[in-house]
């Protein structure tokens, strides 16, 4: 009849009402809860029992999936861009404003102040102490930085180690969350909840690494790395962190894992396949791939570079270089050396010209077998072979014949001398010059050069290839001699008969630090496109601070973007999923005058109602 | 990490850009109080490599300043000490006059001086500044010269300049004091010949006014001789042979024999009844001469050429005469450390200037090093030395002829004309004027350059304390601005307005 339909249409509006209501209140609580998703009521007429109009009312939990991929996206390169700002801002710290004290630039302004103060006067012990002292404080600034280094090296692995941990947790949760979203049967308020709870999950594992986030019609999500391994399908796969322990300059990476020094980063999928994720190069964005990017390449090459500016120093102080003699037979001209003192690292260097180009070859000594063939062009244009000095002279003679072809004629016409010839008639090239640079053994036997700064155990630094390379980690190591910090007259006296006044000894090595050129070894760090330092002393070093400043303020520059824009997508978001209250207390309004107004029809029917039963 | 926002009511983004200004707000604040544009090393931008290459080639600078204020001490010092010998070299000159003075008094008061300004040379030379001695080349940390007393008198078994003068006038006088010749007549010949033995005269020329006298030059041998010849007719009257002698010290000197018919006095022979007896006379007249030529002249230049052999110059060593016996001795032999005191203790390099050098700038090296042993130096203390150790008591007959031979020689080796000789006191002197003219310009230079560097340092790093101030008052409207809106936004909620 028509009450009971009015009564009926009330009681479901009511109900709907009381719906819509139980739904803005809860949008209205969680207004400041982060990742909450609005909901709202959707109402369908259907027709009824007894043609009344039922309305239902249907939770819809506001979703917009293009803009939440985009989100995802934007989150891994946020996070990316931020770990890698902030290490290399602690880097960059580390190298200090060029000016500050302890920065390595004015340590080394200081060192060659002090230089040019002793070689004006050699004979006063106060100039001799004072260079020692500047002379330690530089090498204390290199090992310091370089264990500053070695340090964030080991951060990273540390927090390697716990963002596995997370997300491990993080990949169960979502596990049990996706296997509740499946069944259907959850009322539509828990549902939009677990959905909510999905989201944050999602978005938490999107910070860490980049995820490519399957939704399905059934709310469930799967989740791939965006090369294609899967780590969520129905069952998550677990992330495994093997640490390496404490990590030193050589513990760097290697495909093989015998020889790798650093830690393990494996993902085991459900179906027991286990990847690699450094080796197969798995991740591209997301915190995990910023922190092994910087323990695997950005770290490596700042201790690098500080390797090539200790090794640059011990060098110039302690390389003595020998001209090699004149010789001309026949038409052919060229020079002869001794290579008698060519130790394991040194070298010798000729200059010709081919073609009117001035062309340089450095031909240095190789113990290590295993290092050799070596044969490239460093950063200065020359062209590097290493040799092995093992058969004599003579066999190293026969091995750079083979390496330079017909245009020269190398031959060892004696003992230990080397004989280096253009090709005389025939013209192509023209010998310039033939030199050793050696490193002098002994810091008074009668050679300018000196070892001033030593390796562990006061060792001679000579830039040997064997194992891992002399050079490998040398910051850290590097220290003034100690037998020049018992006795500073050391400095000035390079034979025993030698008068304090003298300044040959302090003058080379003023001439070397100014004259003598350095260049980066081949393939410093891995990349291909690695920056390589060149130059004198005072040069790598400027080059050094250049790059890692340069790579600290780019790292924030790319940060800051990624901020911008992630805060562009959230303030979308936001506009999206948001609660405004206003909005709310609007509706609210609106609910309120609709409830009492059907309140007020069905209390009328109850009258009516009444008024009929008297009858 | 502050990307994914899991606090409640995350900061919307009208607040987000409020604290981003108040950031900029206190980083402005920063700049203006310390001055610098930048903070940190990734702050300074593209300028960093231009700034690490101003602060070097300014560190650089400094350096090469301090460089120069040493050197410029040093210089000063050393002209100083040279302006001071330099006067002492033109007393010395002055003071050569010949002639003993009333009473004799300058045979007294000459030596006396010439010891007391050889004492002083030799202080002098060993001027040091905070211990690091100047005229040692680079031999810097030990007296370059000996004590003057020590060398003048020896010590303990060392000889000293006295006795090595003392030998050496005994080797060239000779035990018959005739300066190392020999006088032998035979008949009608008079044949006057060297001992062979680097001491004493020796020969360099006769020639004769007579035509009636043969000389034949020094020659033959080794030794050598010359012989005058008597024949007939005889010489006459006044017919004069003049023989020429080198003396120790490389001067010449001659010998005058007149021929007279009576009595010969000195410097005369008699023309006898033949040619032999003439040629006795001759010979006697002959030794008589060469005798008081040897006792005095010689003596004097046997003075001086022991200074040449003791105080010995760059390149040569301390010689002294080979014996006892002295007399006769024939050569001389290096002196040690064990039995001569050396006189000069420095470094000893044919390049005394570049022996200290200084880097004072890019490339500009000063060499100013002053080695004691250089030919200036050494001149004078060769020169007064030989004076000092002599002795012209009234009762020796040789005394005025010594002191007068002595004196000329004196001026000619304290001459003018031997400052345009390298190592000169002059010589010295301009080349240190030129080293301390060249510290000047460079250091001049430097400030220069120094001031454009800190002026492009301080373009590049330093805040522009004008802009920073508008911004922060720009900055400070906005902030406001946000303030106030930010505030009115919050009260305008629907539910501030429901009953």
């Amino acid at each position: 009849m028509g009450l009971s339909v009015t009564l009926s249409n009330a009681l479901s509006g009511m109900r709907v009402g009381q719906n819509a209501l139980d739904t803005l209140s809860n949008n209205v609580a969680n207004a400041g809860t982060p990742g909450y998703h609005r909901r709202s009521v959707s109402v369908i007429d259907s027709v009824g029992v007894n043609s009344t109009y039922a309305r239902e009312g249907q939770l819809t939990r506001t979703f917009n999936q293009s803009l939440q991929q985009h989100y995802t996206r934007a989150t891994a390169e946020s996070g990316f861009s931020s770990v890698k700002a902030s290490f290399l801002d602690r880097v960059q710290t580390l190298f200090g404003k060029p000016g500050t004290t302890g920065s390595i630039d004015s340590a080394y302004n200081g060192f060659e102040s002090a230089l040019a103060a002793a070689a004006t006067s050699p004979d006063s012990y106060a100039n001799r102490a004072d260079l020692v002292q500047k002379a330690q404080a530089l090498a204390g600034t290199l090992n310091r930085m370089s264990s500053d280094i070695q340090s964030l090296r080991q951060e990273t692995e540390a927090r390697l180690s716990n963002s596995v941990d997370t997300i491990n947790n993080q990949l169960q949760s979502l596990e049990k969350v996706n296997l509740r979203l499946a069944d259907q049967g959850i009322d539509p308020g828990s549902r939009a909840t677990l959905m909510d709870q999905r989201d944050r999950l999602v978005e938490s594992l999107s910070q860490q690494m980049d995820l490519r986030v399957s939704y399905r019609n059934d709310g469930t999500v799967s989740l791939m790395t965006r090369s294609g391994v899967g780590i969520l399908d129905v069952k998550a796969s677990v992330f495994q962190y093997e640490s390496a322990g404490a990590l030193s300059a050589s513990s760097r990476f290697s495909p093989d894992d015998a020889v790798s020094g650093v830690g393990k980063l494996t993902i085991m999928t459900p179906a027991g396949l286990e990847i690699d994720l450094v080796k197969q190069n798995v991740l591209s964005s997301g915190e995990l791939a910023g922190l092994i990017q910087l323990r695997d390449q950005s770290l490596v090459q700042a201790q690098d570079q500080l390797d090539e500016i200790a090794s640059s120093l011990a060098k110039a102080m302690s390389t003595n270089v020998t001209a090699g003699t004149q010789v001309t037979s026949g038409a052919s001209n060229g020079y002869e050396v001794d290579l008698a003192d060519v130790r394991n690292g040194n070298e010798f260097t000729f200059k010709y010209l081919q073609g009117g180009a001035e062309k340089t070859v450095r031909v240095m000594r190789v113990d290590d077998t295993s290092k050799l063939p070596l044969d490239y062009v460093d950063a200065n244009g020359a062209r590097v072979i290493g040799l092995d000095f093992s058969g004599g002279t003579a066999s190293v003679a026969a091995q750079l014949q083979s390496k330079l072809g017909t245009s020269f004629s190398v031959s060892n016409p004696s003992g230990t001398t080397l004989r280096v010839m253009d090709d005389g008639v025939a013209g192509t090239t023209d010998m310039l010059s033939l030199s050793t640079r050696t490193t002098a053994s002994g810091v008074q036997n009668g050679t300018l050069g000196f070892s001033l700064f030593v390796d562990t155990n006061n060792a001679d630094f000579t830039d040997s290839l064997d194992g891992v390379g002399q050079k490998l980690g040398f910051a850290g190591r590097i220290s003034v001699n100690q037998a020049v910090v018992n006795d500073n007259k050391l400095l000035v006296q390079y034979t025993g008969t030698t008068p304090l006044g003298d300044q040959d000894r302090l003058n080379q090595i003023v001439s070397n630090l100014d004259g003598m050129r350095f260049a980066g070894a081949q393939g410093a760090s891995g990349t291909t496109a690695s920056f390589r330092l060149g130059g004198t002393v005072a040069d790598i070093i400027s080059q050094t601070i250049n790059f890692q400043g340069n790579a600290a303020a780019a790292a924030i520059s790319d940060r800051d973007t990624q901020e911008m824009t992630l805060d562009a997508l959230t303030q979308r978001l936001d506009s999206e999923y948001g609660v405004d209250v206003d909005e709310e207390m609007a509706r609210l309004m609106e609910l309120q005058n609709a409830f009492a107004a059907n309140a007020r029809v069905m209390s009328v029917v109850q009258e009516l109602m009444d008024a009929l039963m008297q009858l | 990490m502050t990307s994914v926002g899991k606090t409640m009511f995350p900061l919307a983004n009208g607040i987000k850009n409020i604290t981003a200004m108040k950031a900029r707000y206190d980083q402005l604040q920063t700049q203006l109080a310390t001055g610098d544009k930048a903070s940190t090393l990734a702050e300074m931008g593209s300028d960093r490599y231009f700034d690490l290459a101003l602060r070097q080639r300014m560190a650089r600078m400094d350096g090469y300043q301090q460089s120069i204020s040493t050197v410029n001490l040093r210089l000063e010092v050393l002209d100083t000490v040279m302006s001071r010998l330099d006067k002492i070299e033109s007393d010395a000159r002055a003071g050569a006059v010949s002639g003993g003075g009333t009473t004799g008094i300058n045979f007294q008061t000459t030596p006396t001086l010439a010891a007391s300004r050889f004492d002083e040379v030799m202080t002098l030379l060993n001027t040091d500044i905070a211990g690091r001695y100047m005229f040692g080349g680079n031999r810097t940390d030990s007296k370059p010269v000996s004590t003057p007393s020590d060398l003048m008198n020896g010590v303990g078994a060392r000889a000293g300049f006295k006795q090595v003068v003392g030998e050496r006038k005994l080797a060239d006088l000779g035990a018959d004091h005739l300066g190392r010749l020999s006088v032998s007549t035979a008949t009608d010949t008079v044949t006057l010949g060297e001992q062979s033995t680097v001491f004493g005269m020796k020969l360099s020329g006769v020639n004769t006014t007579s035509a009636n006298i043969a000389v034949t030059a020094p020659g033959g041998g080794p030794p050598p001789a010359l012989t005058v010849q008597f024949g007939t007719p005889l010489p006459a009257a006044g017919d004069k042979v003049q023989v020429s002698f080198t003396l120790p010290d490389g001067t010449e000197e001659q010998i005058v024999l007149t021929a007279t018919t009576g009595t010969p006095g000195v410097g005369e022979f008699q023309i006898g009844a033949d040619a032999d007896t003439t040629a006795a006379s001759f010979g006697t007249a002959l030794t008589s001469s060469v005798k008081h030529l040897a006792e005095t002249k010689m003596v004097s230049a046997s003075a001086y050429a022991a200074a040449g052999n003791f105080f010995n110059g760059q390149g040569q060593q301390v010689m002294r005469v080979d014996g006892p016996p002295f007399d006769s001795a024939t050569g001389l032999i290096a002196g040690t450390t064990a039995n001569t005191m050396l006189w000069y203790n420095g470094e000893d390099s044919a390049d005394p200037r570049n022996t200290v050098t200084a880097r004072v700038g890019e490339g500009t090296t000063v060499g100013y090093g002053v080695q004691a042993n250089e030919s200036g130096f050494l001149n004078l203390i060769q020169t007064l030395a030989a004076v000092a150790v002599q002795d012209f008591p009234d009762s020796d007959p040789t005394s005025e002829e010594r002191y007068t031979s002595m004196m000329s020689r004196n001026a000619a080796r304290l001459a003018d004309t031997k400052d345009n000789q390298p190592g000169s006191l002059a010589a010295i002197t301009v080349e240190l004027g030129l080293a301390q003219s060249t510290t000047g310009a460079v250091a001049e230079r430097h400030t220069a350059h120094s001031a454009q560097l800190g002026n492009m340092l301080e373009q590049i790093e330093a805040a522009p304390t004008e802009t920073i101030a508008m911004e922060i008052l720009a900055l400070k409207t906005r902030l406001e601005a946000s303030y106030q809106t930010t505030a009115l936004l919050s009260q305008l909620s629907l539910v501030n307005y429901m009953r």
